[in-house]
């Protein structure tokens, strides 16, 4: 028995030790890219322990890239977007620090869904709150990128008083002539509304298409059908 | 019981054998599936075609006179010819003929091509000078892949240019005769052909033989150079003999002879048949070789044989060595590289068509060109194509051997020792067949490790860190930052061999780089840069001598030079705005400061204590340790460790200089209060002064500090000439005496392959060469030439 053992033992050493001699091979530059990389800034923040929504997708820890000002790309990082705080926050190089990322030195990352092949794209944006007349950078999702773009401003929030959390998406239409649109609340006859110059086209085809834009799908679609016209 | 424990443990056994088995099995499989991959990669050949780029700079003279302009396109293609749309950035250096720099700098590629101008320096001494291009990958191969040409320089303000016409520069006794042979060596006991080479060779001189003599004085052959020193004759070495020239009552001496080696012959008997003869020293020889053909990174032909007799031969089908270059390998039975040969097949096909209104011209006469592309298939791809028109004031003009096409399919492959051979069109492409084809290519990628990184997202910067000793220190952190409006700080960890590396974008051209090292200890450290134009590069061949027609040319030049000085006809305009877009550094490194201060807002104050006791609250200074501790915005207590302070966007000031600045020396300070982290470095705030008086580069003289400038030159510049269709009365008076008339490094052809060029002739009169180089995005070479007169 000890000497099946010793000799599975032996044989994967083997392999393992021999996997590694080719991975040395391919190693042609002496130099890592994350030498290369530049790097990131932020501030550091203790591990807090909300309760955030389950199976959102700012609960969960994903690899991705951030899109740094300057042009240069950080790629393959742990990160996690925190609606809360509206901030992007990755787990530093040593992983017990979680670093939330200076707003002002990035324009955008992509988060790698953790089991899937869908990467979300996030664009630093600057909106003005619904209700609010003050303009700040905000990450929003990228859901369609045209001559007309639509973006989701997924946000958690508490729960009146309580420390209970929920998510509080909103949208963002930004036009080609750089108008911006921030809404919650949608429907057929308001999307149809921010596109008076087309509105007699674009109102009868979504009729047509049986969109009543009444969820996020449709606001998609509603969107895509618009930039198509 | 005892049976059930039994069969259970039996089965356990099985399960163990099996899972040994395959551990076993995957192991050994995986050995022979690495030792084969390891003998292709050891195969020269295959390597050759991994990781090879070459370089090709169409220049639009090859005569200048000091501070005039040289304008160049570049193509950079893998070995494969296709463009090479990774590589980033590419270097062009000038030196002269001793191997000096004169100057260097780097500009940027765009899908393969880039184009610029550089000024050739009013110092420079009349003479040969070569422009050298190569990118950073290239370097970790030898430098027989670098672009190189010669350009022949006059002094504007040299006044013995007649001397130099007349004295006794050109000594007939201090030419040397160079041999080529295949190998590099004489093979005993077989037919081998010899190229020889007559250095600094004058058209003047007597032609006088070159003999080959036995050392029992018989005269093997005598050959008669060509006009340009070049010969070529075939012998059988034999064993015992010894072998040796004569020419100009010198005695030169022949590669040294060798028993075992063998020689690859070819030999186009019918148009689509090429005899491929292999011949060895070794008669006694019954191991299996292998002979394979390769063309543009693909084999195209393989054979298995055995010499009998010495010899073997066999027929290829020509088709497969399309035109370029193709190479001929010989392996042993043990994979073993054994002899290599270039087969070249000139490109004579003429894809595009240079249609002219006249053949002659007066001064100033209006010139249209029409340019088609012949070969209709390649309207759908992507042409890349610069067009020059230059006067031609002597003999040597381009041609196909020295063109874009010949260059990228075989000089470029040939190295510096054989491609001296062919800088002029005195070769003919029988000789090259013949004789010149033993090409030392380099074996790429030969270390394990590659010691240059290729620049495929921008320009790499290396240096390392030293001691006192002199020797390489690791774990230092090097920074480096740029005196600009925002902070753009990098940092690197210097590794094990002390180096460091940065990658720079186009923010960082032409500005001067600060690096700092700080180490962990108070050691006194220096930095040193990398000087990418450093290399070990091979010496000249000779060549030195200009011919008298030449000589007659530089003088006709400078004269022209000197009018064109007084009368400056700069007519070089900016091709694109191919502008730097800083939109994105709109920030600092470390974001948005929290805290903004103009001291222009406030009354005088003396020094920088002074500021801070009144102006700066939550920053606090100890004028004795010159330190710098910010408030946390938070828990309101000061940081225990100091704060980073930046002049000028640049990190670690000199503390005693800081101390002196009062709010006549400083325009604003920046204050950032939180505990901010940059990569692995902990910030306890930033304090950022910002002068009145750019470049104050006040460093902490305690630190390593180098200051580099990165010099770029991404200038890309069409030269059209004078519209003498709408000339007024001041232009008539000026001379012009433009000896390139027209320049466009980015000629566009309709969507029918069809262009058209109009441009006005000067006052000079002559002969002007019209060139078009370029290549498709498939990687054909393009090239066609005509000329035009102007009387």
């Amino acid at each position: 028995m000890k000497h099946f053992i010793f000799i599975i033992i032996f044989n994967l050493g083997f392999c393992i030790a021999h996997s590694q001699d080719k991975s040395c091979r391919c190693n042609y530059y002496n130099v890592s890219e994350a030498t290369l990389e530049d790097k990131l800034t932020g501030i550091t923040i203790a591990h807090e322990n909300l309760k955030l929504p389950q199976g959102e997708i700012y609960s969960l820890w994903s690899h991705g890239d951030i899109f740094l000002n300057n042009g240069e790309i950080i790629t393959n990082r742990l990160m996690r977007y925190d609606g809360l705080s509206d901030q992007l926050v990755v787990s530093s190089v040593n992983e017990n620090v979680q670093l939330v990322i200076e707003k002002n030195t990035i324009k955008g990352f992509d988060i790698n869904l953790l089991n899937s092949d869908m990467i979300l794209h996030y664009k630093k944006i600057k909106i003005r709150d619904i209700y609010s007349t003050e303009y700040h950078d905000a990450y929003l999702h990228v859901l369609v990128s045209g001559k007309t773009s639509l973006y989701a401003y997924r946000r958690i929030q508490h729960v009146g008083s309580t420390f209970d959390l929920e998510t509080y998406y909103s949208y963002v239409i930004i036009k080609d002539d750089g108008s911006i649109y921030h809404f919650a609340n949608f429907s057929r006859r308001y999307i149809a509304g921010l596109f008076p110059e087309k509105k007699e086209i674009f109102k009868p085809q979504l009729r047509k298409q049986r969109n009543r834009v009444r969820d996020e799908e449709h606001l998609i679609k509603a969107i895509e059908l618009y930039n198509s016209l | 019981m005892i049976l059930k424990i039994k069969i259970k443990n039996l089965n356990r056994l099985k399960t163990l054998v099996l899972i040994s088995f395959f551990c076993f099995a995957f192991s050994v499989l995986d050995i022979f599936r690495s030792s084969a991959s390891s003998m292709n990669s050891d195969n020269p050949v295959d390597c050759f075609y991994s990781g090879v780029q070459k370089i090709f700079l169409h220049l639009n003279k090859d005569v200048y006179v000091t501070g005039e302009e040289v304008l160049f396109k570049g193509y950079l293609v893998n070995a494969a010819n296709i463009p090479d749309t990774i590589c980033k950035v590419v270097y062009v250096e000038i030196e002269n003929s001793g191997n000096q720099k004169i100057t260097g700098f780097a500009i940027d590629l765009f899908n393969g091509v880039c184009n610029s101008y550089f000024t050739l320096p009013d110092t420079l001494a009349t003479g040969y000078y070569y422009v050298r291009a190569f990118t950073n990958q290239m370097r970790n191969f030898n430098h027989d892949y670098y672009f190189s040409a010669k350009i022949l320089v006059a002094n504007q303000a040299d006044d013995k240019l007649e001397k130099l016409i007349s004295d006794n520069y050109h000594n007939i006794d201090s030419a040397k005769v160079l041999f080529y042979t295949q190998n590099d060596n004489l093979l005993e006991g077989i037919e081998n052909n010899i190229l020889f080479k007559i250095t600094d060779f004058s058209e003047d001189w007597d032609r006088q033989p070159v003999e080959i003599i036995t050392d029992s004085g018989k005269i093997i052959a005598s050959i008669v150079p060509n006009n340009k020193g070049i010969g070529d004759f075939s012998f059988v070495p034999e064993k015992d003999k010894n072998y040796f020239a004569f020419w100009n009552k010198k005695k030169f001496s022949l590669p040294p002879k060798i028993k075992d080696g063998f020689i690859i012959q070819t030999q186009q008997i019918e148009e689509n048949r090429i005899n491929v003869i292999i011949k060895s020293g070794t008669h006694e020889l019954s191991d299996l070789l292998i002979f394979k053909a390769y063309n543009n990174s693909k084999c195209i032909f393989e054979k298995e044989f055995t010499m009998s007799n010495g010899a073997a031969s066999f027929s290829l089908p020509a088709e497969k060595t399309k035109q370029g270059f193709s190479i001929f390998a010989l392996f042993n039975s043990a994979q073993e590289l054994i002899c290599k040969k270039v087969y070249f097949v000139p490109d004579n096909s003429e894809l595009i068509k240079i249609n002219c209104n006249k053949a002659e011209f007066q001064p100033r006469e209006k010139v249209i060109l029409e340019i088609n592309l012949k070969n209709k298939e390649l309207i759908n791809q992507r042409l890349n194509l610069s067009v020059n028109i230059s006067q031609k004031g002597y003999s040597g003009t381009k041609n196909n051997l020295n063109s874009i096409n010949t260059y990228l399919s075989l000089f470029s492959i040939l190295g510096k020792k054989n491609s001296g051979l062919l800088e002029s069109d005195s070769i003919s492409e029988e000789q090259i067949n013949k004789v010149l084809p033993v090409l030392n290519f380099p074996i790429p990628f030969s270390k394990s490790i590659c010691q240059f990184l290729p620049e495929n997202k921008g320009f790499i910067i290396s240096g390392k860190v030293l001691n006192k000793s002199n020797i390489r220190v690791q774990g230092v952190f090097v920074f480096l930052s740029v005196a600009d409006s925002f902070a753009s700080l990098k940092y690197c960890i210097s590794d094990s061999a002390g180096k460091f590396f940065f990658r720079l974008n186009r923010f960082y051209d032409n500005k001067n780089l600060i690096f700092q090292a700080k180490g962990s200890n108070n050691e006194p450290l220096k930095i040193e840069i990398e000087d990418k134009f450093n290399g070990e590069l091979p010496q000249h061949i000779g060549f030195e001598y200009i011919p008298l027609e030449l000589k007659n040319y530089l003088k006709y030049s400078q004269n022209i030079a000197l009018t064109n000085k007084i009368y400056k006809p700069g007519l070089l305009s900016l091709l694109s705005e191919n502008q730097l877009d800083l939109s994105f550094y709109n920030c600092h490194f470390y974001g948005i400061p929290d805290v903004t201060i103009y001291l222009s807002d406030y009354d005088e104050l003396e020094d920088f204590k002074e500021i801070v006791r009144n102006i700066l609250p939550g920053v606090y200074y100890n004028r004795s340790e010159k330190r710098v501790r910010v408030i946390d915005q938070g828990t309101q207590t000061l940081w225990p460790n100091e704060a980073l302070v930046l002049l000028n966007n640049i990190p670690f000031p000199d503390p005693a200089f800081v101390a002196k600045l009062g709010s006549k020396q400083i325009k604003k300070i920046d204050l950032k209060k939180n505990h901010v982290i940059y990569g692995d470095i902990d910030l306890y705030g930033i304090l950022s002064i910002t002068t009145n008086q750019k470049n104050v580069y006040a460093l902490n003289a305690a630190l390593a500090n180098l200051t580099f400038p990165n010099v770029f030159r991404n200038i890309p510049v069409i030269l059209s000439g004078i519209d003498y269709g709408e000339q007024n009365n001041l232009s008539k008076k000026v001379p012009d005496l433009r000896q390139t008339l027209y320049w466009n490094p980015e000629l566009k052809l309709s969507k029918d392959g069809k262009a058209v060029i109009e441009f006005y002739t000067s006052d000079l009169k002559g002969n002007y060469s019209v060139e078009i180089e370029g290549i498709t995005s498939t990687g054909i070479p393009v090239f066609a030439n005509t000329s035009i007169e102007v009387k």
